[in-house]
């Protein structure tokens, strides 16, 4: 009996001026087409990552085809129009439906995770999402109620709820996936990224205090512009910290059958990739998305190693298991919104 | 005839099969290596289309696949087997170097026209159609907030209030069309406030701080130039809309931060702001010239209100301020008086 794991780092093998190339194109063509293409051009960027991402050397493949795409973002855009539309006519509809969509939340979003994961495969094997609807709305309904009455305090719950509820329902193949990392962490990155927020709001107060006393022409001059800047820069230090504690909370000792992922997202290099992208993209008007893209895949490719133990191997979940595993989502369409270039 | 190398993956587990795979003049596809040797008619078998230069692969009838680092037999594969004409066309294009930097510039170009030019094209144009009872509520609301935080009764003499009222009733009647009434508050230093349904808002601070009356009415003049071009709706439709458009464009937001969509939103904002005083101020010139107020007043107001107030922080950063630099405003105001 083999106990010993053999590490398998994560690799992003894709390039910016590749990527460059293949965003222009897409980005164009989108708007030449008023938004059709783009179903189009997310696959083709989903491919294009995915078949960049190398693990003991094969990587993932994404197959999700174009037309299930357009159409679940068809939908959700319906939707949508129609509450826009209905917001200015009349309060007590836009009221309904706006709560028949936050109700239907729960349904979307196992859709949609179905949706990617059945379309996503390694070594011809897919993915699979076995959560079901009900109880997802038992999930959400619970982690939603908790926060209410904890009146926000409960938050951490929520994310930590919904990240297992997730996780734990994934397989590749027949092989689950296995999650038991504990709530209290979830607690604690939340704290210690408040820790680092609140300073800026106080800090913030007696900035806009000095602001209104000293400014002698308030409404003739004056900039509180500058202010919202410096708070949203000095927001991507907590921002970076929680993120970095959240991704390590998900992905070390997530464990894939008999195999284990470890994770080492550190706060300090995601900030100085926030920062460099942020003004890549600000000072090139946009141009360097793709590089700040392939920056951000290749740096968390590299924080993620697999620990295989013997053969990363697994069968093909059995037919009558994947009618279960709801295949049929497959179909349906993918309801993320967002451009997606 | 070339034998090319590919990991075969058959679809039931996820072992792979390093196998030999090459094509006869049948167009038949030969697999070795997989036990019994394999044969596919091309016609059976597809190929995943190429996103960038990653592996590529083959998919073969029964659902399993192969997948090589070696064009070769790709290339050859779609020599006959003919590359649909959209996949053609999407590769002729990303593989096009210039095309693709023309593309990509002309990209960078419209976005910037559209948020120069076409947002506050745009934003005109909305405002107008607005029904009026819009910004008459928000005039009312907004009043109400800073009555109930900032503002507070004025406590200047009736006598003096009643002698402003009057001036400004003389600007006020330049613009019959325009909803304007004057209010006297007290609170926020010397300044005057332009709400969206038409109040001009007057410190007494203003009144005290003013040499001469000319400078309150310069002032006033500013404001109503404020009103006259809506620019309170229409900045609220400039930055929402450079927002939505920020956000859109910048996407995913696991890659750039929620910064990337605000900083060049606030860039935007500022840029509206200036260019909205900048017309204030031109509007305040014209308006006292034709009323018979010396114009170097404002200029003057503007000076001394600079001298008095505390450096801004924000100044620094030219182009995140909300007015044009002092200096360039007076400036400006001293040139065009001059002119007329």
């Amino acid at each position: 009996m083999q106990h010993d794991y053999r590490p398998a780092a994560f690799r992003f093998t894709g390039n910016a001026s590749e990527y460059f190339r293949i965003w222009v194109i897409h980005t164009a063509l989108t708007l030449l087409t008023l938004g059709v293409f783009s179903a189009w051009a997310k696959v083709r960027t989903k491919q294009y990552f995915y078949r960049n991402t190398v693990v003991d050397g094969s990587s993932f493949d994404y197959v999700g085809k174009p037309a299930a795409v357009l159409r679940g973002r068809v939908l959700a855009g319906a939707v949508l129009g129609a509450l826009f539309l209905l917001s200015h006519y009349s309060l007590g509809t836009y009221a309904g439906v706006l709560v028949l969509t936050l109700l239907a939340t729960p349904w979307v979003l196992v859709a949609s995770i179905g949706f990617n994961a059945q379309n996503t495969l390694y070594r011809n094997i897919r993915f699979h999402f076995t959560g079901r609807t009900k109880e997802a709305y038992l999930v959400c309904a619970k982690a939603a109620l908790l926060h209410v009455l904890s009146c926000g305090l409960a938050y951490p719950y929520l994310v930590f709820s919904l990240t297992r509820y997730a996780v734990r329902r994934y397989r590749w193949g027949e092989l689950p996936f296995a999650w038991n990392t504990g709530c209290a962490r979830y607690f604690g990155a939340h704290v210690l990224a408040s820790c680092f927020a609140v300073p800026l709001y106080l800090v913030l107060f007696a900035l806009a205090a000095r602001a209104h006393e000293g400014a002698g022409a308030g409404g003739l001059s004056g900039s509180p512009v500058a202010l919202l800047v410096l708070f949203y820069a000095y927001l991507l230090i907590p921002a970076a910290i929680l993120r970095a504690r959240l991704k390590n909370l998900l992905y070390d000792g997530l464990a894939v059958g008999e195999h284990v992922v470890s994770a080492n997202f550190r706060a300090w290099e995601l900030l100085k990739l926030y920062l460099t992208n942020t003004l890549l993209v600000v000072l090139s008007v946009g141009l360097l998305i793709p590089w700040a893209r392939v920056r951000a895949a290749t740096y968390e490719a590299s924080c993620l190693t697999l620990h295989v133990r013997g053969e990363l191997v697994a069968k093909v979940a059995p037919p009558t298991d994947r009618r279960a595993l709801g295949e049929g989502f497959a179909d349906l369409g993918d309801f993320e919104l967002g451009v997606g270039t | 005839m070339m034998e090319f190398a590919a990991n075969h993956y058959d679809g039931v587990t996820s072992r792979a099969r390093e196998v030999s795979v090459w094509i006869d003049d049948q167009d038949v596809l030969h697999l070795s290596g997989v036990g019994a040797p394999l044969g596919y008619s091309l016609s059976d078998v597809q190929i995943a289309p190429r996103v960038g230069s990653s592996f590529r692969a083959l998919l073969l009838p029964g659902g399993a696949r192969c997948e090589t680092y070696d064009r070769r037999i790709i290339d050859e594969i779609e020599r006959r087997q003919g590359v649909s004409r959209a996949t053609a066309f999407l590769r002729r294009l990303e593989r096009n170097v210039p095309l693709v930097c023309v593309v990509g510039l002309a990209l960078a170009l419209s976005l910037v026209a559209v948020v120069l030019a076409g947002i506050p094209a745009l934003a005109e144009r909305a405002v107008r159609s607005l029904p009026a009872s819009v910004p008459q509520q928000l005039g009312k609301s907004a009043l109400n907030v800073l009555d109930h935080t900032e503002l507070r009764p004025s406590e200047l003499p009736i006598s003096r209030r009643f002698e402003i009222q009057r001036r400004f009733d003389g600007l006020a009647r330049r613009y019959p069309a325009l909803p304007l009434t004057l209010e006297f508050r007290r609170g926020t230093g010397p300044n005057a406030l332009a709400l969206p349904d038409g109040t001009v808002i007057v410190t007494d601070e203003l009144v005290e701080f003013a040499r001469d009356d000319g400078e309150i009415l310069a002032a006033i003049a500013h404001e109503i130039g404020h009103v006259h071009h809506a620019h309170g709706l229409r900045l609220a439709f400039e930055s929402s809309t450079a927002l939505v458009l920020a956000s859109t464009y910048v996407g995913d937001v696991t890659a750039v931060t929620a910064l990337s969509g605000v900083l060049p939103t606030a860039l935007a904002h500022a840029r509206y702001s200036r260019e909205h005083e900048q017309e204030a101020d031109d509007f305040a010139v014209a308006l006292l010239v034709a009323s018979g107020v010396e114009p170097q007043h404002f200029a003057n107001l503007l000076r001394r209100l600079g001298r008095r107030s505390l450096p801004d922080p924000g100044a620094q950063f030219a182009y995140l301020a909300s007015h044009p630099p002092l200096p360039e405003r007076i400036a400006r105001l001293e040139a065009t008086s001059s002119a007329r």
